[in-house]
Parts: structure tokens; C-alpha cells; sequence
């Protein structure tokens, strides 16, 4: 089912998380340059991509961090870059986002890490706001650490509490940024078992910004790759890994040089030697 | 100079400071609107009093202490010259609850607390917590900004009474044990010298002004540090810099319309 973009182009309007056109700029560079991308409820997506290709800029512009120069962000039926600081608040409580640092607050234990959103937005009583947390924690195999800081915590243990944290209050949509990232084999196992396993159990929809292909395989329903601030091809992992595209096959494969070229632009380098 | 020299603060840049500055007042009105009389914020604020005042204490105990001593003895030298050697008493307090007690209480906070509060902001933002605060539907600037803020201002004035009370001991251990000044006369003559307004009180006014400054700018500094490890080291750098500055211009107009 590998599409082209102008496939993704097609009105989608069961789409659980719809951009359109997308044009963003930092100074005078085009990030996203009239991205359309849908994706659907209750699935696992992933956008893959070389570093630095505006991967995360889509998930800012999702959770409504930044407004695109034009074209619209709609997720479930919201417009998002025209919400006001009261609507943003209100969208936001809808979404769990597990950040690439994990971001825990690090004057705060795991417990209180985790019952954060709940005490600042909910008026559950304390035993209540207890129980809530403990089951996440169980969820993410963390219930014994309760009491210990973010600093005593291996890199896995702090995605999995900072996931933990993302479904406390049960979202609608969870967006997870380069999830694995700096992870063991291991960690990361556990990591992409515990995504899909949320997805399934709590039908969510699951966004995984991320550059770590090899994970992908019995993790997600369709991946969409980015290149050149546009979606260039989009499909399930394997669709992916049989395309013959050259640009979509160095991604997938891994190939230094390709047409994303190994070199940053420079002058020659004889002249340069020379000068 | 170079790039590093310039964001180290160390650039005379005149019109960006200013427009820093400029920026930094703006941010004011923003914290003091998210006051609320919640117990909550009030949690929070007393948290904070304890990491930024009562972490304080020793530095500006010791401080107030050895300055109290030093300001004795250089004092008593001066005027058993003149033969007015009884008179220390009232040199000493005037000199340290008009301007040392507030100026020097306001550096060593700077120095100990301001710092530590931009490192600490600034940190969060490097480390993606303030985003992920927002990502919470939760202001970052009413959970960690303001009670920081709040509790700064509430602890500056409070040291610098402890700063007064050591420094004016030190002092009475100088004058009484070492060069057997009478005890009465020492504190006669400082009773008799200090006038509750003009001298003990525009000194508290002097440091609740410096506390809001230090606060002000030491939250301003590190919520707009850029989120790297040269940034955050750039706003610890800027916040005892311009609190600094801040503090002796500020001393000098306030002494100029109190007096």
C-alpha cells in the first residue's frame, strides 16, 4: 500500500489526526513545505525520517506549540492551530506526550511525577489519585519505584514512568517523540512491547516520531516517511522496505550516501585546502 | 570580541540590555497575575522558601558574623583617635541597617540563591520539563516560576534582619570581650542613635526592593536561557551580573529618597 503524496491528498475525513497543507518556516528555511498527512483512530503510526527533517515540528504542531505559517492541523474534528491559551488547555488534557528526554520533574519521586496531572486537574481524593497511580506503574512494571527521584532511574524506567504520566489521564491520543533513543536492546524491547500493548488496551491513537527503523516491525499499522519537509512515501514496514525508491530505500536500509547526500553543501575541497 | 565573550555578558551591548531589561519588567505583571490564594501555590511557596531562604542561612550568617566583626574593628580604630571610641555602637548599626545589612544580604543572595534559581529554570528548559509542563495543560510559569519568585521576595528581607542581628553581635563581641567597651554604653549609644523610620525601616525597604529585583531577574534569566548547557551557564553568569548592577543603582536612588 506504499502511496505517493498526492494519495495522501485524498479528503479524509474519518481521520482521527488531519494536516493539510502544512507550510512551516523557521527563519527563512521551509521545514514542512505543504504536508498533508492523516492518520487514522485507534492506530499506531509512526513518521520516520533523517535527523533534523522537521519530525518533531509535527508533533509541536499537533500538541499546538507552534502554528504552521499555513494550512491546517485538525485532531478529532479540533482545529488546533486556531485554538485560544483556554481551548490549548483544554485539547491538551486530552493527550499524553512522552518527550525524547522523558522530562520527568526531577525534584519529584516517581509517585509524584506521575500523579502531576492528576492533582493539578482533577479534585480526586488523595487515596483515589494513590490507587490511579499505582495501576499505571504497574502497567509500566514500575510499581516498586514509587519513592525513588528521576536521577536514580536507568533511561528505560524513565520512559516507561514518563509514559506512565502520559496515560494517567487517560488520553485520547498518545504521542510518543524518538521513544527509543539512547536506549539499551533491551529497554527498548520493553519500551515499543509497552506502546503497543497501551494502543491495544486503552484504543488509542499512537503517533511514534522517530528515526529507529529496525523497531518498527510488529510495532505500528503504517509508517510515513519524511523527506524534504514533505511525506514521501507511507505504508507498513515491510511495503516500505520492499520500495525502490532510492531516497526511500538509502532510509531504509541505512546507506550513508544516497540522494540525501553524506556531504554537507561546501565548497570544493581542494580550494578550500588551497585558500 | 568574540561570540563567547558577548553571550557570556560580558559585552558593553548597551540597547540589547536594555531591551533585556525591558523584557524582564514585562515579565513581572505576567508572574503577578497567576497569584491565586490556593493552598497549593502556598505548598509550593514554602517549598521553595526552604531551598532558597532557609539553604541561605549559613552563608549570610557567617557573612553578617565576620562583617559585623570587621566593621567593630575598623570602627574602633577610626574613632579612639578622636577619642569616641563609645560612639561604635551607633556607628556600627547605622552603618549596617542603612546600607551593608540590605546591600551586602542582597549580593551573597544573588550569589547563593539567585544563581541557583536561574541554573535551575534554565535546567528544566534544557531538559524539556518546562515543555513537558505545558504538554500537561500546566502553566510552567505558575508552577515553577512564580512560587520561586514569591519566595525570594519573602526571603530576602527576612536574612537580611538575621544578617543585621549577627552582624550587630559580632560587632558587641568586638566592642565589649576584646576591647572592654562598656556593655550599656554600646548599646545606649545605638539606641539612642537609630531611629526606627528613617534608619531601620528604609532598610527593609531597601531589601524588599532587592528582593523582588533578585527574584525578578534570577526566574527571568533562567525561563528565557537558551535550553543548552552554555545557555544555562549564560543565565547564571547574566543573573549575578545585572542583579548586581540592579542592586547598587538601586541602593543609591533609594538612599538618595530616603534620607
Amino acid at each position: 500500500m506504499t502511496t505517493s503524496t498526492q494519495q495522501q491528498d485524498a479528503s479524509t475525513t474519518d481521520s482521527f489526526i488531519s494536516l493539510r497543507d502544512v507550510v512551516f518556516r523557521h527563519d527563512t528555511r521551509n521545514i514542512l513545505d505543504g504536508l498533508n498527512l492523516d492518520i487514522a483512530q485507534g492506530s499506531v503510526v509512526a513518521i520516520l525520517g533523517p535527523s533534523g527533517v522537521g519530525k518533531s515540528t509535527i508533533l509541536k504542531l499537533i500538541t499546538g506549540q507552534i502554528r504552521p505559517v499555513s494550512g491546517t492541523i485538525t485532531v478529532n474534528r479540533q482545529r488546533v492551530d486556531q485554538l485560544s491559551g483556554t481551548q490549548l488547555n483544554r485539547y491538551r488534557k486530552t493527550l499524553g506526550v512522552m518527550l525524547q528526554n522523558s522530562a520527568l520533574l526531577t525534584d519529584m519521586t516517581v509517585f509524584e511525577n506521575v500523579a502531576l496531572p492528576v492533582r493539578e486537574h482533577t479534585r480526586l481524593p488523595e487515596p483515589v489519585i494513590r490507587r490511579l497511580v499505582l495501576s499505571k506503574l504497574q502497567a509500566v512494571g514500575l510499581r516498586g519505584s514509587i519513592d525513588m527521584l528521576p536521577r536514580e532511574l536507568s533511561g528505560g524506567m524513565a520512559r516507561r514512568v514518563a509514559l506512565a504520566r502520559a496515560l494517567v489521564l487517560d488520553p485520547e491520543l498518545v504521542l510518543y517523540d524518538e521513544p527509543f533513543t539512547g536506549l539499551d536492546p533491551i529497554a527498548a524491547a520493553t519500551v515499543s512491547k509497552l506502546i503497543r500493548h497501551v494502543n491495544e488496551a486503552l484504543n488509542v491513537t499512537s503517533v511514534v516520531i522517530t528515526h529507529d527503523v529496525d523497531r518498527m516491525q510488529g510495532l505500528i499499522d503504517c509508517a510515513h516517511i519524511m523527506i524534504g519537509g514533505k511525506i514521501a512515501a507511507s505504508g507498513t514496514p515491510a511495503q516500505l522496505a520492499a520500495d525502490e525508491t532510492p531516497m526511500i530505500r538509502q532510509f531504509m536500509q541505512g546507506l550513508a550516501d544516497g540522494p540525501v547526500p553524506f556531504h554537507y553543501p561546501a565548497p570544493d575541497l581542494a580550494e578550500d585546502l588551497l585558500q | 570580541m568574540n561570540k563567547y565573550e558577548h553571550d557570556a555578558g560580558l559585552s558593553l551591548n548597551l540597547s540589547r540590555q536594555l531591551a533585556d531589561l525591558g523584557s524582564c519588567g514585562l515579565f513581572l505583571p505576567q508572574i503577578l497575575l497567576r497569584i491565586r490564594p490556593s493552598l497549593k501555590q502556598l505548598g509550593n511557596v514554602m517549598r521553595q522558601l526552604y531551598f532558597v531562604g532557609t539553604r541561605s542561612m549559613i552563608i549570610i550568617l557567617t557573612s553578617g558574623f565576620f562583617i559585623g566583626l570587621v566593621i567593630a574593628l575598623q570602627g574602633y580604630n577610626t574613632l579612639v583617635q578622636f577619642g569616641a571610641s563609645e560612639s561604635l555602637g551607633a556607628v556600627v548599626a547605622l552603618s549596617l541597617f542603612r546600607e551593608l545589612g540590605p546591600v551586602l544580604t542582597a549580593l551573597l543572595f544573588t550569589g547563593r540563591a539567585g544563581t541557583s534559581i536561574a541554573a535551575e529554570i534554565g535546567l528544566m528548559k534544557a531538559t524539556e520539563q518546562l515543555d513537558a509542563l505545558e504538554l500537561m495543560a500546566i502553566d510552567p510559569v505558575e508552577r515553577i516560576v512564580l512560587p520561586r519568585f514569591i519566595a525570594a521576595v519573602i526571603a530576602v528581607p527576612l536574612l537580611t534582619a538575621m544578617f543585621n542581628l549577627l552582624a550587630v553581635t559580632g560587632a558587641y563581641l568586638f566592642a565589649v570581650e576584646w576591647v572592654n567597651l562598656d556593655p550599656g554604653l554600646f548599646w545606649g549609644r545605638m539606641i539612642s542613635a537609630v531611629d526606627l523610620g528613617p534608619d531601620y525601616l528604609s532598610g527593609v525597604y531597601k531589601s524588599v526592593v532587592f528582593g523582588i529585583v533578585i527574584a525578578l531577574v534570577s526566574v527571568f534569566q533562567g525561563y528565557n536561557a537558551e535550553p543548552t548547557g552554555r545557555g544555562v551557564a549564560v543565565a547564571t553568569t547574566q543573573t549575578v551580573i545585572v542583579s548586581s548592577i540592579l542592586i547598587l543603582i538601586l541602593d543609591f536612588i533609594l538612599t538618595a529618597l530616603l534620607i
